[in-house]
């Protein structure tokens, strides 16, 4: 008898015969039952500056306890991890680390937030969740990194516990999303709108990668769409390219293209704009009224912090986000 | 240079340290039961 199953957790909707496993890699059908293998076992354990998600309007200068495990719902060509996300999860080395160890580790280190992040947290997505649980229920944060390639109903339940999302917005093409990454951009968007109807605090992310994605007529798009759906207040970060995995072939991309992508998305509307893996004045945040120095950072560090509470300590203008 | 009494300087030591050293006993790893997926659902 077929003992067939469909997973309805990202929009790839793998169905698996009987001993297959997903696309992800980190989900199989044993006896007709579909299992996470990761359940409990991260790849990567770190505690990290905020601001590496990146967050940059989310507690400022605090530390995240960030977890993996192995697997991707994507497959990009460019991937920063793809040694883990592109991996089985028996070939990678990995913690016993039940949901509960994670947060007493997260409070043992002083951290105000536990982040699911590296890879894609969507493959982990059951251990997220019963770890977000605890999480919330001793008070820490739970924040994201992750591609939006999520169904709804999954993110949805997620939302309840999950304070903050910095998503890859890859690029703003169906074809990019189909030929570089292996998915679709229109359930990306889709789960930027859920989290914004769902009060998440949101950033996006958006490597710029020469000759693939950073035509400054689509960044133009894209910026036109956040400001459209999420509101001008959302950060977004241009994040400077590396040759990496299958795209050793192209160079890293050049500041000048960056800092256009900056000055299109500020044409846009969009208020808060930063570029990233590069060191850069626009890592730090100005007022978007008096246009004045409020966060100063270097890389990954808050150099100092001039907020006033959550205003403008010259003009008392409110900057979104959650200081606090 | 390796001359024979450094040689055997170090093959008595490490005799020596691996036969009265205390023996670590290697971690056994727990094998965790499968937890089952939230979101999925049989299609026959």
């Amino acid at each position: 008898m077929p003992k067939t199953v469909q997973c309805e957790l990202c929009p790839n909707g793998c169905v698996m015969e009987e001993g297959q496993r997903s696309r992800c890699r980190a989900r199989m059908n044993k006896n007709g039952r579909l299992y996470s293998l990761v359940y409990g076992k991260p790849c990567a354990v770190h505690v990290d500056p905020i601001e590496k998600k990146p967050f940059f309007h989310f507690l400022p200068g605090t530390t995240a306890f960030s977890i993996a495990t192995a697997g991707c719902v994507l497959s990009c060509k460019f991937c920063q991890n793809w040694q883990i996300s592109q991996a089985n999860p028996e070939d990678t080395d990995t913690y016993d680390l039940p949901p509960e160890k994670v947060v007493s580790n997260a409070i043992r280190s002083q951290c105000r937030s536990v982040t699911y992040t590296y890879t894609e947290p969507t493959v982990f997505y059951e251990y997220m969740y019963d770890t977000a649980i605890i999480a919330r229920e001793k008070k820490l944060r739970n924040t994201m990194h992750s591609c939006g390639y999520i169904r709804e109903k999954p993110l949805k339940t997620l939302c309840r516990y999950l304070d903050a999302a910095d998503i890859d917005l890859k690029a703003f093409s169906e074809d990019f999303y189909e030929r570089v990454c292996g998915g679709r951009l229109k359930p990306v968007l889709d789960s930027l709108v859920l989290l914004k109807k769902e009060s998440v605090w949101i950033e996006i992310t958006n490597l710029v990668i020469p000759t693939l994605n950073d035509n400054m007529k689509m960044v133009k798009e894209m910026c036109g769409w956040v400001v459209k759906n999420l509101g001008p207040d959302v950060p977004i970060h241009f994040s400077r390219f590396h040759p990496h995995y299958k795209l050793t072939n192209l160079p890293p991309t050049p500041v000048g293209t960056l800092t256009a992508a900056r000055d299109t998305a500020l044409e846009a509307g969009l208020k808060f704009v930063y570029i990233g893996n590069i060191r850069h004045e626009a890592e730090s945040t100005f007022c978007p009224k008096c246009r004045k120095l409020l966060i100063e950072r270097i890389g990954y560090f808050v150099k100092q912090n001039l907020l006033n509470g959550s205003r403008c300590t010259y003009c008392s203008t409110p900057v979104p986000g959650v200081w606090s | 240079m390796m001359t024979r009494r450094i040689f055997l300087k170090f093959f008595c030591l490490g005799t020596f340290f691996s036969l009265f050293s205390r023996k670590v006993k290697a971690e056994v790893k727990k094998e965790r039961k499968l937890k089952e997926a939230m979101f999925w659902r049989r299609l026959d």
